[in-house]
């Protein structure tokens, strides 16, 4: 009941937007610029400026900010856990002392940043992944990967498989919960008690869970297979991508306002 | 003390595109040694009223009472709730877990505290209920059939002796002979005092068996009362027509050409109101 309420991300929410339109190979290089870019950017001022560009972004994908916020809780507990990690371990001018707890002020300095970077990590990729159809997410990564055919990489297989994963999130959470709420009723506590209590109380989901994706695997192949699925070989597209003026102008403006938080980071910070 | 629902509403997804209202205002009551019968077609709101019951949902609006407490979320009352309304959902047996059938099925009851010689009598007792035989007490419930793991499943909740018993579509998937068994079991614990609330989209089925049936359709409530008070209501509401039984469309249409006098909705029923007008 607890466990799948809430999570979003991974699931696509279809919308009228600009960048739902957009191509998804556009949408995947520009995640990946994203990412590149926020490791390389340290700074409070260049934090603060990816926070001012993602509204832009979220307004332009019509996603409401309650399902981006929401792809941030499966996250929550490791960007504390990291946080709080750089603020008790960190070398630095001590700012204030409570018998073994030392705070530094580069320990606060490490704590934000890192907070900030896992943060707009997942807000950025959640993006992607909140206005990209799984179909369209793979039929993106498979052209984006077809060079690597050329030396004997499974491309079709591996963009098959991410599909596969990403159509079957939303129904394992789906699943998941049914199985849980069916346990609750038999009076199952999965809220209460220590850790270890806790992760036993989980073994009557895990179980019928693990059964359940076997089977279900099972019959998705023998689907596939009944319905003469061999590989990519000789397999056509119904609706092939179209790389259009504004995926490029799209990805030029988005590299170039990384690029530019880039320089002010580095100006700022040198 | 009755299970009371007033004005229940609720929607999935809130605030999101994908916001679906699933229960819009729905009420009824169910009292002990009643067979109810929730009725609508796919996405009507069935489970989601039935997960209201024990409290795996909760209302926005309106709410659940079951013996007088209230179903909130996060009450100390709702152990007590989910102890005496137990819930089978549809393919019960995707939920079996443990080595053994007897380990299964002393799962609810270990779950709320009964332990012991209680334990092992509550097992064999629900056992003996659903025609489990005590040669499979030490077999995987993995390693039965599927009609056997189902009966599994149901006695694992039986075996807690909830004094509401919330079935969803417990009969999907289920051959003739198996759904006259699960029907004989239903009808026996209504007997001995239990009220069972059952949830299908067969109307037939819900007719022949319930002492009252709530129709649901877009998430309302179209009609709450007794068979034959639904069957009068359901024939003039074209809304309900998907939800028809055949025998009961045909008697409508004899009703209104004035073939026959009144409604039935059994085929022996039909028989005799035709063979009694000639």
């Amino acid at each position: 009941m607890v466990f799948a309420k809430g999570i979003s991300f991974g699931q696509y929410i279809p919308a009228p937007s600009y960048i739902h339109g957009l191509d998804p190979r556009c949408k995947i290089i520009a995640v990946l610029v994203s990412m590149a870019a926020i490791f390389m950017t340290s700074s409070p001022y260049a934090m603060c400026l990816w926070g001012a560009l993602l509204p832009a972004v979220v307004m332009l994908s019509k996603i409401p900010m309650k399902a981006m916020l929401r792809s941030i809780r499966p996250v929550f507990i490791l960007i504390i856990f990291t946080a709080a990690l750089h603020l008790f371990w960190s070398d630095g001018v001590p700012i204030f002392k409570a018998g073994p707890v030392v705070i530094t002020d580069k320990g606060c300095l490490f704590a934000v940043q890192v907070s900030m970077r896992l943060l707009f990590l997942i807000l950025y990729a959640s993006i992607l992944t909140l206005t990209t159809s799984p179909s369209e997410l793979s039929d993106g990564m498979e052209l984006l990967l077809s060079p690597l055919g050329k030396v004997g990489f499974p491309v079709h297989e591996t963009a098959m498989m991410m599909t596969i994963a990403l159509r079957f999130i939303p129904t394992l959470f789906e699943e998941t919960d049914r199985i849980m709420k069916a346990q609750i009723s038999r009076g199952a506590n999965f809220e209460t008690g220590g850790a270890v209590s806790r992760i036993k109380s989980y073994i009557p989901v895990l179980v019928p869970m693990l059964a359940l994706v076997f089977q279900r695997a099972d019959t998705l192949a023998t689907a596939m297979e009944a319905r003469c699925y061999r590989g990519g070989r000789g397999r056509v597209r119904m609706a092939p991508l179209r790389w259009r003026m504004k995926d490029t102008l799209t990805l030029s403006i988005f590299t170039l306002l990384s690029a530019l938080i880039i320089i002010i980071d580095r100006l700022m910070f040198a | 003390m009755p299970i009371e629902v007033k004005n229940l509403t609720y929607s999935y997804n809130i605030g999101l595109p994908t916001e679906t209202k699933a229960l819009d205002g729905v009420s009824f009551e169910a009292v002990p040694g009643e067979i109810i019968s929730i009725v609508g077609e796919t996405g009507s709101g069935k489970s989601t009223l039935a997960q209201h019951l024990n409290g795996l949902l909760f209302a926005q609006d309106g709410y659940v009472r079951v013996d007088g407490m209230e179903v909130l979320n996060g009450d100390p009352k709702l152990a007590e709730i989910r102890r005496k309304v137990g819930v089978v959902f549809q393919y019960p047996e995707q939920q079996l877990f443990s080595e053994t059938v007897e380990k299964e099925i002393s799962f609810g009851p270990s779950n709320w505290g009964i332990a012991g010689a209680e334990l092992k009598q509550r097992v064999l007792v629900s056992m003996d209920m659903m025609g489990l035989p005590r040669s499979l007490l030490e077999r995987s419930p993995f390693t039965l059939s599927g009609g056997q793991k189902r009966r599994v499943a149901i006695a694992s909740v039986l075996a807690s002796d909830p004094e509401y018993i919330v079935l969803d579509e417990p009969t999907a998937g289920l051959d003739r002979g198996g759904l006259n068994e699960l029907i004989t079991i239903l009808l026996s614990q209504v007997k001995v005092g239990k009220c069972v609330i059952h949830v299908t989209h067969d109307l037939e089925l819900a007719m022949a068996i319930s002492t009252k049936i709530l129709v649901l359709h877009g998430g309302r409530s179209i009609s709450f009362g007794t068979p034959s008070e639904t069957a009068e209501y359901l024939c003039g509401d074209t809304e309900a027509m998907p939800l028809l039984p055949d025998v009961l469309k045909l008697s409508k249409d004899l009703r209104n050409t004035n073939v026959t006098d009144g409604l039935a909705w059994k085929p022996r029923e039909l028989a005799a109101m035709l063979i009694g007008g000639r």
